[in-house]
């Protein structure tokens, strides 16, 4: 981001017209003055950090998380989370030390109660060494940012029906759940930007027969044309495969409403002076379209995008949830709750829930953000 | 609140008033309840069957919940439990029945049942004035027409395998008159009455034409049939059939049984078979009160079920380790589909078929993860489709074991010649083909989906990629059955009745119909798929038991060394009934907690 070290002095104005603040005038692009409007936003500065944060720890899962997605360990099946009383500080003797864990045993492998085993205490290690993973996909490690010895295992928001370690599915799940919405993002908007954009300036039967087209997918209930085209796809795939067809089949639902507004906007915008003046010039009407006409609905477009990405992740959420979605082993926060479908396991093991948790900030930070982004972008608005 | 509650009083009394006042004088038919005398017709037979234990109370409606659409409504050819477990017993009748819990057969249609010194001639007198339940006298030769149909070689069914006699024929089955019919064997059949009880008879009036003209097996008593045409023996008969609703049943009010105090059965007035395709809705719908019974508790389900005993009214029983197996097995289908290509890609096929690769596969499972994840701890391994609770012909000591032990799977393995060549995790054979294969199992089941994970994380230890599909129980029986179009899939199977081998002949012999991992084998494509195929069929003509017992140890100790499918584990088995219903007898045979469902009624 540009320099902002004027924002504190002079309080900057968002008309872009000389106020009658004393302090010297200084230019700033468009993009600047969202950014100073932005930033004195604290509660959608807060959503930004907070997505960065789930972000980078799904970018670093695979060094932050304990344990690998799909690292079973049946003897510790549905294990109760070590933050809920089971990090110790003191030990029996009464000494301080460094935080540990001590092993648990299955006493009751039907109500799978687990009792801890005293005779021996882990310590909680950083940089602990563990399985090998691909740091950024390409450097191979094996140190974890934390963890226990073997035989013991850290289950810090408790394990699941085969024993694999909640947070680590949470992180992995995270790599694609949060992606869903950022890839889903950028093809529909750029699906909906050059419908919206070719429907608006080209007119008549062309922007007749899009529009007809954006009007029927909008009008078929989401869900149900998005279990429709799953199950077209069938259900012989990988889970790249799975996983690049949800992104599809979100894009294909999400591009229709953008294109609806793209094209109102450029109805206005093609009467414009400066698109004139390029017809004038003899450009080619795509160029038009590409060069002039859409960058001039980006901001809108920006802010659209960051208010739909929870529609994605939510959707990426309903898909696996209801089992056609990514599929086990592999761990999204959707299929992650696909657990917590059966009373029994929602009732005992209420932890198998937290995904819901990591969903609820995702989709929340994302909406904050957005509506932060929507009001510095908005020229009416002083603050 | 008090004035709610005097409200809700009022509707209580009112429901009461009108529920009582009304069918007292209603017409015949139109579902009386707590009525001394239900819209019976005609007499009951001469000499009618005599149901000895507690009397009941007429009237009522009973739900059951079920888990997928009948796939049909004939109860003579029908194989699947989807099927049977809806119409064989509440809609049709066998010539003899069978106690679930004396495990003891009784007369059922018959007055008398008798046999020549030699076991080979057998006579069956039946009842006389027992009608169907459209009203048209039952006579020996609808008999003789349900063993022509089910004997026919032209119709698949589950009955023929079981009669079949070791020179390949089947009985003679003659009716001598109204009332008698004559079966004659070319050899002992062990159990050729619980063949006999297991044979679900269908009316000779309504289907004789149709198997004339050979449209039978497809055409007669699918699920569009009306209603009206779906004639049985059993106690209720069809009523309504909404797909993936509800199969709604009524009094058969031609039904041949009576109580000790002579007053006609069935007791209840309408049963409905609630289809319930998720098991947690299941459950939930149990809870709620919605349905009477959940004749198939999950393990994972008991605890807490348990707990809410009391205020739910009902009543959880443990019956025990269950009789339904779960197993896995790869395709070892060699033939050709339609198109002509081979049903199994011929590089899996090379394996599947090499009984070192499934012994691989036996040694990487962890049984004992499976039970602990998927079923709460709440099962036993086993080693063949023979579960432990078949305590008479169960025998550990004749079956191989396998234990948990990836370093056996994957030294198995490479004698297949499948090992990890290029350092990515998946074994590949000498030309390069990675062991990767698709995993099939009804998604409707979280035990075997839950099986299934544990069982790709298994493998995957050992070499093997496993890609995970969840199907709808009906499209996998089509894929065993009809396409043959998978590689591996989870399966269960539930016991026969009674838990005879020989009535597990369709499982077991090389041309059954549900030897899924390789089904209708013209000839045994391998030696001890013949050997099995000979031990099963003079198991069956043995009327000896030690001599029985003695074939039937060397047919697990076979089918345990060969692994024509791998077979997992058996949960225990649940029930849970509403304090309601009574009579409730229930057993982990099926149909669990409804076997003898013309005797349960409700309680005032």
């Amino acid at each position: 981001m540009p320099s902002n070290a004027t924002s504190i002095e002079s309080p900057p104005d968002g008309s872009g017209m000389p106020s009658g603040s004393a302090s010297a005038v200084v230019n700033r692009t468009p993009w600047q003055i969202l950014w100073l409007k932005l930033e004195r936003n604290r509660v959608a500065m807060a959503a930004m950090w907070l997505l960065v944060l789930l972000y980078a720890l799904a970018v670093f899962a695979d060094f932050i998380s304990p344990y690998s997605y799909d690292a079973q360990d049946a003897k510790r099946s549905f294990h109760p989370p070590h933050l809920l009383g089971r990090i110790h500080v003191v030990d029996e003797q009464g000494n301080w030390g460094r935080p540990f864990v001590y092993g648990s045993k299955l006493a009751n492998v039907y109500d799978k109660e687990y009792s801890e085993d005293r005779s021996a205490k882990y310590p909680i290690r950083l940089l602990a060494e563990g399985s090998e993973y691909r740091l950024l996909w390409f450097i191979p490690m094996k140190t974890h940012l934390f963890g226990v010895d073997e035989p013991a295992r850290l289950y810090l928001f408790g394990g699941d029906q085969f024993g694999r370690d909640i947070l680590s599915r949470i992180l992995y799940g995270g790599r694609i759940s949060l992606s869903v919405g950022i890839v889903g993002i950028a093809i529909s908007t750029s699906i909906g930007m050059l419908v919206g954009g070719i429907a608006g300036y080209f007119g008549g039967a062309v922007d007749f027969g899009l529009m007809r087209l954006v009007e029927l997918i909008l009008a078929l209930p989401s869900l149900y044309l998005i279990l429709v085209l799953r199950q077209s796809f069938g259900a012989n795939m990988s889970s790249t495969q799975l996983y690049l067809i949800i992104i599809l089949i979100l894009s294909f639902i999400g591009w229709a409403s953008i294109a609806r507004v793209i094209r109102g906007m450029v109805l206005s915008i093609k009467e414009q002076e400066y698109v004139i003046a390029a017809q004038a010039l003899g450009f080619s009407r795509m160029w038009i379209v590409l060069r002039h006409i859409l960058p001039n609905t980006l901001s809108f477009v920006i802010v659209t995008a960051t208010l739909s990405v929870p529609f994605y992740i939510l959707g990426e959420v309903a898909l696996s949830f209801l089992g056609v979605g990514v599929q086990e082993p592999e761990a999204s926060w959707g299929n992650m709750l696909q657990a917590a479908q059966n009373l029994r396991y929602l009732t005992d093991y209420s932890w198998i829930l937290t995904p819901g948790v990591f969903i609820f900030l995702a989709v929340m930070a994302w909406n904050v953000f957005g509506d932060g982004l929507r009001d510095a972008a908005d020229p009416r608005t002083e603050r | 609140m008090k004035l709610r509650a005097i409200a809700f009083a009022l509707v209580t009394v009112f429901c009461i008033a009108t529920g009582c006042s009304g069918p007292a004088s209603g017409p015949p038919g139109a579902g009386p309840t707590g009525v001394a005398n239900p819209p019976f017709e005609g007499e009951p037979p001469a000499e009618p069957y005599v149901y000895e234990g507690e009397t009941g109370v007429y009237g009522g409606m009973l739900v059951i919940p079920t888990a997928q659409d009948p796939k049909s409504f004939n109860g003579l050819t029908a194989g699947e439990t989807s099927t049977t477990g809806i119409v064989n017993g509440p809609i049709y009748s066998a010539l003899i029945g069978f106690d679930n819990i004396a495990q003891k057969i009784d007369n059922g249609l018959c007055t008398s049942i008798e046999s020549s010194e030699d076991k080979l001639v057998w006579t069956f007198k039946i009842r006389k004035g027992v009608r169907w339940s459209d009203g048209e006298p039952f006579t020996a030769n609808d008999v003789k027409f349900n063993f022509d149909v089910a004997f026919d070689k032209n119709i698949d069914n589950s009955v023929k395998s079981s009669f079949e006699q070791s020179d390949g024929t089947l009985p003679k089955v003659e009716a001598v008159d109204d009332l008698t019919v004559k079966f004659t064997l070319t050899e002992p059949n062990a159990i050729f009455l619980d063949n006999v009880g297991s044979t679900y008879l269908v009316p000779r009036h309504k289907w004789e034409e149709s198997y004339k003209k050979g449209e039978f097996a497809d055409r007669a008593l699918t699920i569009d049939t009306r209603p009206e045409d779906v004639v049985g023996l059993g106690p209720f008969r069809l009523k309504e059939f909404a797909s993936e609703q509800r199969v709604l049943m009524e009094r058969n009010p031609y039904y041949w049984k009576v109580d000790k105090k002579g007053q006609r059965l069935p007791y209840l007035d309408r049963v409905i078979f609630r289809i319930v395709p998720d098991m947690n809705t299941m459950l939930s719908v149990f809870q709620n009160g919605e349905v009477d019974m959940h004749w198939n508790v999950r393990p994972e389900d008991y605890s807490l079920l348990k707990r809410e005993e009391q205020n739910g009214d009902y009543t959880v029983q443990e019956l025990g380790p269950g009789y339904n197996v779960l197993y896995i097995m790869v395709n070892q289908n060699t033939g050709k589909n339609k198109a002509g290509k081979p049903n199994v890609d011929p590089v899996l096929s090379e394996w599947f078929r090499n009984v070192k690769f499934r012994k691989a596969l036996a040694h990487a499972i962890d049984r004992q993860a499976i039970i602990t994840t998927a079923f709460q701890g709440l099962g036993t391994p086993v080693e063949t489709f023979c579960p432990p609770a078949n305590k008479v012909w169960y025998d550990k000591d004749a079956s191989v074991s396998y234990d948990y032990s990836p370093d056996k799977a994957k030294a198995l393995l490479k004698e297949v010649g499948l090992e990890d060549r290029d350092g990515d995790g998946v074994a590949e054979d000498a030309a390069g083909h990675k062991c990767a294969f698709r995993l099939v199992t009804n998604s409707n089941n979280q035990a075997r989906v839950a099986a299934a994970t544990v069982i790709k994380e298994n493998l995957k230890a050992v070499g093997i990629d496993i890609t995970y599909q969840g199907v709808e129980f009906n499209s996998m029986v089509d894929a065993l059955q009809k396409t043959f179009d998978w590689d591996a899939a989870i399966g269960g199977w539930q016991s026969g009745n009674p838990p005879d081998p020989v009535l597990m002949k369709n499982i077991v012999l090389s041309s059954g119909m549900l030897h899924f991992s390789f089904p209708l084998q013209k000839s045994p494509s391998t030696e001890w798929e013949k050997r099995i195929d000979e031990l099963m069929m003079a198991n069956a003509r043995t009327v000896d038991l030690a001599e029985r017992k003695k074939q039937f140890s060397e047919v697990q100790h076979l089918w345990s060394e060969n692994l024509p499918e791998i077979d997992l584990l058996v949960p225990n088995y649940f029930v849970a009934v509403k304090n309601k219903v009574g009579n409730v007898r229930s057993s982990p045979l099926a149909t669990y907690t409804y076997w003898n469902i013309d005797e349960l009624y409700l309680k005032k």
